[in-house]
């Protein structure tokens, strides 16, 4: 199957990396989705992703961005904006 | 049931913040027999009924008298409460970027302030009743805290780059058993993973004077609290499941 996000790096590796942790099919995660309409998505997990998402992307995001991330979008324009 | 079988607690700041007379009335006793007529007959336009499930076939009664169930209170507790290594979620330098101190109650208006204008608390049994309201809610937290620090209990905030985040509040039962009363994140960092470490910090302060066993209690309404309190170490020692009753509204005197 082709999906739309798959043209965007960063967003794939979001979208696969919430994909693991939240343990729910890549198919099944929107770019627009909210975060916290992700099954499992909370508050422990939201810290797992920035782990994960640092780790991989050799990133640092800064604490003070995190308040203002809510869907995964948000998360890819950040991203982009740090790399 | 007979009186005795039930505690009725004086609830004179609900009857002034709600601005409705307000019993709150707590089952005690197991009985072949529920005389729930006599609850009716209490001069209370709002009845909080508070019961253990172990009562469970009583609710049809409690139900076909206009009693909702609006949350349970799930009571935990933390035994042997051990510093918890905060390094395993934030690396030092974002560790760096908080501040954790108490606030002293001559300037707890720095959170009551706060909590006026960002409304955090949204899923106790006054915010979630669709009589009631998130204002008058936080209103009434506002008046409780105020209360609890000119008492013995103790406030914390937290704070990321001196922006206030979150607040936690404690007060001591005995010199090994204290009663984390509450903790709150603020609205616009809330599901940020702020929570835990607000939570962590508080636990390791207690830690630090020598506390040994943490109380306290979230609402089902707040699975996400639950569950970082569970990931940390508290066990749920008992639920309790708490009806409401608008008299005016719903059905009069029972009938």
């Amino acid at each position: 199957m082709n999906y739309p996000w798959r043209e965007n790096m960063i967003l794939e590796k979001i979208i696969i990396a919430l994909s693991k942790l939240l343990d729910i099919p890549a198919s099944q995660i929107n770019p627009d989705s909210l975060l916290s309409d992700l099954y499992g998505w909370d508050s422990l997990n939201s810290i797992r992703f920035i782990d994960i998402l640092e780790n991989e992307l050799n990133i640092v995001i800064p604490l003070s961005r995190i308040e203002k991330m809510n869907s995964i979008n948000d998360y890819a324009r950040l991203i982009d904006e740090i790399k | 049931m007979k009186l005795n079988d039930v505690k009725i607690l004086s609830t004179f700041w609900d009857d002034e913040i709600l601005d409705k007379k307000t019993s709150e009335i707590k089952i005690l006793a197991d009985k072949d027999f529920i005389e729930i007529d006599s609850l009716f007959n209490l001069d209370s336009e709002y009845i909080v009924l508070k019961i253990n499930p172990k009562f469970q076939r009583y609710y049809l009664n409690f139900v076909s008298k206009t009693f909702y169930q609006i949350e349970s209170q799930i009571e935990i507790v933390y035994e042997n409460v051990e510093l918890f290594d905060i390094h395993n979620f934030f690396s030092k330098s974002k560790l760096e970027e908080f501040q954790f101190n108490q606030v002293s109650a001559n300037k707890i208006s720095l959170i009551t302030d706060i909590i006026s204008n960002n409304l955090p608390f949204t899923t106790d049994r006054i915010s979630l009743d669709p009589y009631f309201s998130h204002e008058l809610a936080n209103k009434r937290y506002i008046r409780w805290i105020n209360t609890m620090v000119k008492g013995d209990a103790m406030a914390f905030e937290l704070a990321l780059n001196d922006k206030p985040i979150g607040f936690s509040m404690i007060k001591q039962i005995d010199n090994k058993n204290v009663d984390l009363i509450l903790t709150a994140i603020y609205d616009t960092s809330k599901s940020t993973g702020f929570g835990l470490l607000l939570l962590a910090l508080t636990l390791n302060l207690l830690t630090g004077r020598g506390y040994k066993n943490v109380y306290t209690r979230n609402s089902s309404n707040n699975v996400n609290s639950l569950k970082t309190h569970l990931y940390l170490g508290f066990k749920i020692t008992d639920v309790i499941n708490v009806f409401v009753m608008h008299k005016k509204i719903g059905i009069t005197n029972g009938k």
